[in-house]
């Protein structure tokens, strides 16, 4: 028997080859008694191990695992290497603090140790010292009277870990094991210590080395030919087998590991969180302060009174919470939604548990329960006992005061972000194992660019193919595999965008803490798949830019109409809303604005909140490629009748017409209908989420299949779910999100329906954001009536704002929107600054006194000037300009007629040289539409308009020209490409199928200004336009600055 | 005065191309703000639809196998150096301008029958390798730069009065893009446009040296001459009053060259490691004869005794004519490093001197170092350098032979153990060396020490593969 106590996985970071799933299951087969993975300072690797443990011995319940002890390997600043190994909760705990004060010291991705630190409360972990060669001469050599700082080190280590204390014995195979023996045997013998056998193991397996070969030469950042005695001489550092140990190792270190590996009873299953106790009051216990709040917020919410069904929800809820004990987590959350509401900062919350009664009263929510038909199944559930998941978003320019306000509550060391592990992605291993391999880098800017956003990988062949490559070459052979094995490799870790972990305790006896890149930020070792698998609770603390958008709208309404809405407090269910986004009239609105929500938008007709919960959740990858939005859509209107398979499904898809449509619903099915406990219903989901980056769901499918033919489901039936769960992927969205996202989708709908000129406005001073560019915004609202004021600096603010010409707003009446400084490119915050500071102080009488009165950097100048934004004190741009300059080098000191210049007259500028300084300095313009100015000239004869499009025939032919703004390569359409053509009336939706888009690559991907020849389209009020015939005319744009925003 | 410019639109893919002429898509690159983007792209990438200002991705996108080849401006500065050598023999008054030389011409003109005779001349002198190109008269410097570089690339030459420029785009003129940008943000288009302004209102706007150039551009400030500047290298060459058949008369013409270059390296206080001496036949080839040096040397008494050397080795196949000598290859001397004729240390020069003469005596060829290479492959571990430049690389620290058999020879075995004159008896091992699996000679081998009943310490393993036992080493006793 034996136990690995010495074994690196690919979570030391371009060390180790293998994954530590990979590891421990190698260690099943080989019969090892345990394995430790030992990460190089870091336990990042560990919780992935354990849940491959756990796994395994669901699927096999009578074979014997080893234990997954917790270690870390560890080279102290003077050059000692040792393990440190966890045997109990409370050395874990010292290995976790001592692991965070060594990265704390450094900066991101290194640590720094000193042998001293292991003074402090290391006394429960075991030590495994490796020692080097040169180390164990000069213990050795009893004649030096002085030795070196690494030897001191090394006994300085023996006497602060003296009876915890093994020498490690590696045996490698490469020439030095005989020496290696030898100086351990003394070793050992001088201080009395005993030998334990270690692997030193970097793979799982033997043909892992290559990929160790090619980690070890991207680590030096050379080419494998020069990667020299950097690389290991041979294959041994892999699990190997008993018998060939025995053959390597005395007995007796062997045995030793058995030793420590019974002294290692620690499992991270003991890992118990504690909630942070200060969100209770004193004088309170968390169920009775939950319970108060709770009953505060029903008063609020429902100030007629609280109906029944909603009272018998909270009591039930509430049971649940308590069973669970899990009320300092919703009072966690309560606590920092109300600091946000303090600040009146936007936020609303989503996840599982986001959407309860319970949540609706401490405001964590907006989503009343009592508006849609919302079936809160998926609110924490007692079996899957696992901690209820709330993600918040708040408004993205504030979130940071709210991460800091955590930091500043619960402290550095109870409050960290969760990790994100970067991994390989296709471009990166392509990128990085050509250049181990010598590959040329042209060649390999081509494999990755043509890879990048069309091409597939499993298209990779035919790549080399086309680059004269031949991918039966055996260079080529050795390339491909080590991409397809790399991909999905641990790089880095990096901070998550807002996930908190927040303890009771001191965060760092629970995972080690290290730093961030950003500044003033610290992440901990695991990511949140970690966190969520070890039932740790998290708060996602994330930023949602509609959410700034939604608040100042509210703040405009209220400076123009003094009338004070919240999100709460907008009508519900308010038909005139529906009616503009049944029209697919939906530019700005969260969620439904881009090209497949338009296009979904009139065919689905949403009449209710929870039409548009599904909307937002069915438009979306997975259940597209799941094939359920057509038999929906079938269903809903009326083409197909609404059936179910049994009286079970009809409860569970009834809400849904029959069809699939949440996550919850895919759960339950594989419950119900295929007879799945809750824990495996539960893994399912898991499994589904992570099916795409991994595999590994098809012994689901095998028994979900299973399980409904048992029940006497039809073959039929069967494979459309089974082909649903594969489509919902991890795109499959949960109805709780769906419904906290609906609820945005109604409040941005009601505001562009109600307020269009305040939305518009709200929307672009929280730019960049969102599916549309400020011009696109912007022509939108022209469109919808609204008046749209140039930038001036004799009336723009920083921001843009509403102008009323009346003193008081009729409500029938919109205000017109005045554009704001922000628009102007290359003006600085501060240059803008001064001028508003100065208007108002007095308004500008002419340009000479604007002036001398702003002493603008020749940047900002020139970039007002260029924007036409100094239209009121000067005949136009050009003239602007050259008055601005002069005047600028005007000295004060030097009397005004001694400078007496010549004046000089500037023409005009024309209305093409309008616009292309327009969209030069802003990026749009308000006069004439680019297509208006070219619609005489020869090549657009013939051409539609979009606002033709209507009265054209169903398969009609038809000629549109407009401006690309928009490109989309939907992952769910093969190689289809969608573009958006602009001209003067409208947006047009051009189809470009495969085929054509090999035949006009330079046209789709490169093109400004597009022809398109095609055929029309037409389902109801969806027109699109089937392109036959593409060609670039961008030439005539001359040089207009219009881009594309190209969406991947 | 008259100047005439000749442009190189292309001039970095000409130089490219002279070194590899390309049929498949090429274009030079530059990076802007961390972006690469196509500078320059040759016919193929064209067709494909590559344009100038593109970012190399989307090229990569466009042309299949496209070639990136980075600008050099060095390069082509040199070029232009070597170009400016040749219109030397037209008029000493030459500039260079980015891609273009400038020269004024006024008082070649008698010399070359006039204008157009001139430009025909240029035109057919022109070496080879630099088209496509633009040849433009004008009356100022900057007007024949600008007049060049706005017109399309022509076989024939283009004469232009300032005044005929007057509609151009301000693009064209030799500003900053940025004034560029500037002056188009005033609607100011044309260089007409920009001459009617006044010039104290434009200077007071854009400075001084704007308002220069326009004044140099028409006319109003006389442009200045330059002179050009000498070569940079050393050439000389030497005709013979006879023909020689030996070798021996050869030395005296030798003498006087070698003498010449060391006045020109003591001018230029240089030294150099590389003499290319052609020796003119009377065949009229030139039969090339480089000597080349393995520390920098400035001193005749330092070359002389190993041309010697190697002229006592040489054979001529034809009687020659003359001899000529190019240096290129110029070292500055060491700064205050104690006396000036010594440079070097003397223990350094005197090995490289005993190579030299080793050299000179073997051959070039039959002369080598060794070097070790860090490969844990054996076969791979060591390699042949040029005498003297090996460095003491990092070696595996087990014990290896310094006799490495060329190529590991099998050994008989008996009882699955390895005979070489009796049985061989394991000393140490296995050392498993297992790797080179990147470049298709992977080794899977088990080594031991093994000793002969003679006494002899082999070095030998077993294949991993085979099973087969082989010797591949033997160790010095």
């Amino acid at each position: 028997m034996y136990a690995e106590l010495f074994c690196q996985s690919n979570f030391s970071f371009l060390c180790g080859a293998s994954h530590p799933e990979e590891l421990l299951r190698q260690a099943a087969v080989l019969g090892y008694h345990a394995i430790a993975i030992t990460d190089e300072c870091s336990v990042a690797g560990v919780v992935r191990a354990h849940v491959e443990r756990r796994k395994l011995a669901d699927e096999h319940p009578h074979l014997p695992l080893p234990a997954l002890l917790i270690g870390s390997v560890i080279t102290s600043e003077e050059g000692v290497q040792c393990i440190v190994l966890a045997p109990d909760r409370n050395a874990y705990g010292q290995l976790c603090t001592l692991i965070t004060r060594a990265r704390r010291r450094s900066e991101k991705g290194h640590y720094c140790l000193r042998i001293s630190d292991l003074e402090a409360a290391t006394n429960a972990c075991l030590f495994i010292w490796l020692p080097s060669l040169e180390q164990a001469t000069c213990l050795l050599d009893s004649h030096t009277s002085e030795k070196p700082a690494s030897a001191q080190a090394c006994e300085q280590l023996m006497r602060l870990t003296a009876g915890r204390l093994w020498i490690g014995l590696t045996q490698q195979r490469d020439g030095h094991d005989d020496s290696i023996a030898q100086a351990s045997t003394a070793l050992a013998r001088q201080y009395s210590l005993p030998i334990v056998a270690c692997g030193g193991v970097l793979c799982h397996v033997p043909e892992r080395q290559p990929l160790q070969d090619v980690l070890t030469a991207i680590r030096l950042n050379v080419p494998l030919s020069s990667a020299g005695f950097a690389l290991q001489a041979n294959r041994e550092r892999h699990l190997r087998p008993l018998p060939e140990l025995q053959t390597l190792f005395p007995a007796d270190a062997l045995a030793q590991t058995l030793v420590i590996a019974r002294r290692c009873t620690f499992s991270l299953d003991e890992l118990k969180y504690e909630y942070p106790a200060e969100v209770v009051p004193p004088g309170h216990n968390a169920t009775s302060y939950l319970r108060e709040l709770v009953e505060a917020g029903a008063q609020q919410r429902w100030p007629g009174g609280i109906t029944p069904a909603i009272r018998a929800l909270i009591e039930k809820e509430l049971q649940i919470i308590h069973e669970l004990h899990c009320e300092q987590y919703f009072l966690t959350v309560y606590d920092i939604v109300q600091f946000a509401r303090s600040q009146r900062i936007l936020c609303q919350g989503r996840g599982s548990a986001a959407n309860s009664v319970v949540c609706f009263c401490l405001f964590i929510t907006e989503v009343d329960p009592a508006h849609g038909n919302l079936l809160f199944e998926r609110f924490i559930s007692k079996e899957r006992n696992e901690p209820p998941d709330i993600d918040v978003d708040f408004e993205h320019e504030r979130r940071e005061e709210v991460i800091q306000f955590i930091y500043r509550k619960y402290g550095r060391q109870r409050a960290a972000l969760t990790a994100a592990v970067s991994t390989y992605r296709l471009k990166g291993a392509i990128r990085d194992v050509g250049k181990a391999l010598g590959f040329d880098q042209t060649l390999l800017d081509q494999l990755s660019k043509n890879l990048s956003w069309w091409e597939k990988r499993d298209q990779l062949p035919e790549q080399l193919q086309a680059l004269g490559l031949d991918a039966r070459n055996r260079r080529l052979r050795q390339f491909k595999w080590l991409v397809d094995t790399l991909l999905g490799f641990p790089r880095h870790l990096s901070q998550h965008v807002g996930g908190f972990i927040i303890s009771a305790g001191p965060l760092d006896q629970l995972v080690p803490i290290e730093n961030a890149s950003m500044d003033d930020r610290t992440v901990v070792q695991w990511d949140k798949d970690d966190i969520e698998a070890l039932g740790l609770m998290k708060i996602d603390v994330l930023a949602l830019g509609m959410l700034t958008a939604i608040r100042n709208s509210f703040h405009l309404i209220e400076q123009v109409r003094g009338q004070r809405w919240t999100m709460a407090s907008l009508p519900a269910e308010d038909p005139a809303t529906y009616r503009m986004l049944q029209q697919g009239d939906s530019v700005g609105v969260f969620q439904v604005e881009s090209r497949a929500q338009m296009a979904m938008l009139p065919r689905l007709k949403p009449a209710t909140f929870y039409d548009l919960v599904i909307e937002v959740a069915i438009i979306r990858p997975g259940p597209i490629q799941g094939d359920m939005v057509h038999p929906y859509l079938r269903r809903r209107q009326g083409l197909e009748p609404v059936t179910y398979e049994s009286r079970d499904i009809e409860a569970i898809l009834k809400r849904t017409l029959g069809i699939p449509i949440f996550q919850e619903q895919v759960i339950k099915l594989a419950m119900v209908a295929a007879g799945f406990s809750g824990g495996e219903a539960d893994r399912l989901r898991r499994a589904m989420a992570a099916w795409k980056r991994k595999g590994g769901l098809e012994p689901y499918e095998q028994k979900l299949a299973a399980g409904m033919r048992e029940r006497g489901y039809s073959a039929d039936f069967i494979q459309r779910i089974l082909a649903q769960i594969r489509g919902f992927g991890e795109y499959g969205f949960p109805e709780s999100h769906a419904a906290s996202f609906a609820l945005l989708v109604y409040v941005t709908a009601w505001l562009k329906c109600h307020e269009p000129a305040a939305f518009c406005c709200g929307l672009l001073n929280a730019q960049p954001m969102g599916f549309y560019s400020p011009s696109q915004l912007i022509q939108d609202v022209q469109r919808h009536g609204i008046e749209v004021r140039p930038i001036d600096v004799c009336h723009s603010d920083w921001d843009h704002t509403l102008e009323t010409d009346a003193m008081t707003l009729h409500p029938q009446q919109q205000p017109a929107i005045r554009l704001g400084l922000r628009l102007v490119n290359q003006l600085s915050h501060a240059g803008a600054t001064r001028i508003l500071q100065q208007r108002r102080r007095r308004p500008f009488a002419s340009l000479a006194d604007f002036t001398r009165r702003c002493p603008l950097t020749k940047t900002d100048s020139d970039a007002l000037a260029h924007a036409n934004a100094l239209r009121s004190l000067s005949a136009h741009r050009f003239q602007a300009r050259w008055d601005m300059q002069g005047l600028q080098h005007e000295s004060p000191l030097v009397r005004q007629e001694q400078q007496q210049e010549t004046p000089v007259q500037l023409p005009a500028p024309s209305a093409a040289q309008s616009l292309a300084e327009d969209y030069r300095s802003t990026g749009l313009t308000l006069g004439p539409h680019p297509m208006a100015l070219l619609r005489q000239h020869p090549a657009l004869r013939g051409c539609k308009r979009h606002r033709d499009l209507p009265s054209l025939r169903h398969k009609q032919f038809v000629k549109i020209a407009g401006i690309v703004t928009g490109r989309q390569r939907p992952g769910t359409a093969t190689g289809v490409v969608f573009l958006t053509l602009e001209d003067e009336t409208g947006n047009s939706n051009i189809v470009v199928w495969a085929d054509l888009v090999t035949r006009y690559r330079a046209q789709v991907l490169h093109a400004r200004l597009l022809r398109v020849k095609g055929v029309v389209e037409k389902e109801g009020d969806v027109i699109h336009i089937i392109a036959g015939h593409l060609e670039d005319i961008t030439p005539l744009l001359g040089d207009l600055d219009t881009h594309s925003r190209d969406f991947h | 005065m008259l100047w005439v410019c000749l442009h190189f639109p292309a001039l970095a893919l000409n130089l490219v191309e002279q070194g590899l002429p390309c049929e498949r898509p090429l274009v030079i690159e530059v990076t802007r703000r961390q972006r690469r983007l196509v500078y320059l792209c040759n016919a193929s990438a064209h067709h494909a639809g590559v344009v100038p200002g593109m970012t190399i991705p989307t090229a990569q996108g466009l042309a299949d196998g496209l070639t990136c080849v980075p600008r050099n401006e060095d390069a082509e500065h040199a070029a232009l150096q070597q170009l400016g050598h040749w219109a030397y023999q037209f008029t000493p008054h030459i500039q260079c301008q980015p891609a273009s030389l400038v020269l004024e011409v006024s008082r070649s003109l008698n010399l070359f029958g006039g204008r157009q005779p001139l430009a025909q001349r240029m035109i057919a002198q022109l070496p080879v390798g630099y088209r496509p190109f633009t040849l433009a008269f004008c009356d100022t410097a900057q007007a024949a730069v600008l007049a060049a570089q706005a017109h399309p690339p022509c076989d024939q030459p283009y004469f232009f009065r300032v005044s005929e420029l007057h509609d151009l785009s301000v693009e064209w003129l030799a500003i900053d893009t940025p004034l560029a940008a500037q002056l188009r943000g005033m609607g100011i288009t044309t260089l007409a446009q920009l001459l009617a302004l006044p010039r104290d209102a434009l200077g007071k706007r854009f400075g001084t040296p704007l308002v220069t150039y326009l004044k140099q551009l028409t006319g109003e400030t006389p442009d200045l001459l330059t002179h050009w500047q000498l070569p940079e290298q050393f050439s000389a060459r030497l005709d013979f009053l006879q023909e020689v058949e030996s070798t021996d008369p050869l030395l005296f013409p030798l003498r006087n060259l070698v003498s010449r270059l060391a006045d020109f390296l003591c001018a230029r206080h240089c030294a150099t490691t590389q003499l290319d001496f052609h020796w003119r036949l009377r065949t009229g080839q030139l039969l090339p004869w480089s000597v080349a040096l393995s520390a920098p040397a400035c001193r005749s008494s330092d070359i002389l005794p190993l041309l010697q050397l190697r002229l006592a080795q040489t054979r001529l196949p034809a009687p020659v004519v003359g001899v000529q000598l190019q240096v290129t290859d110029l070292v500055p001397l060491p700064q205050g490093q104690g006396d000036l004729l010594t440079p070097w240390r003397s223990d350094q020069l005197s090995r490289f001197q005993l190579i030299d003469k080793l050299k000179a005596r073997l051959g070039n060829d039959n002369v080598q170092g060794l070097a070790a290479v860090a490969d844990h492959r054996p076969e791979y571990a060591w390699t042949g350098v040029v005498p003297g430049t090996g460095k003491a690389a990092q070696h595996p620290a087990q014990r290896r032979p310094v006799w490495l058999l060329r190529s590991p020879q099998r050994l008989t075995q008996k009882k699955d153990m390895p005979m070489l004159e009796g049985h061989l008896q394991l000393l140490t091992g296995p050392e498993r060396i297992h790797s080179g699996w990147w470049d298709g000679q992977a080794v899977n081998r088990d080594y031991y020490v093994a000793r002969q009943p003679s006494g002899r310490q082999l070095w030998i393993y077993r294949d991993r593969g085979d099973g087969g036992w082989y010797l591949h080493g033997v160790f010095g006793v």
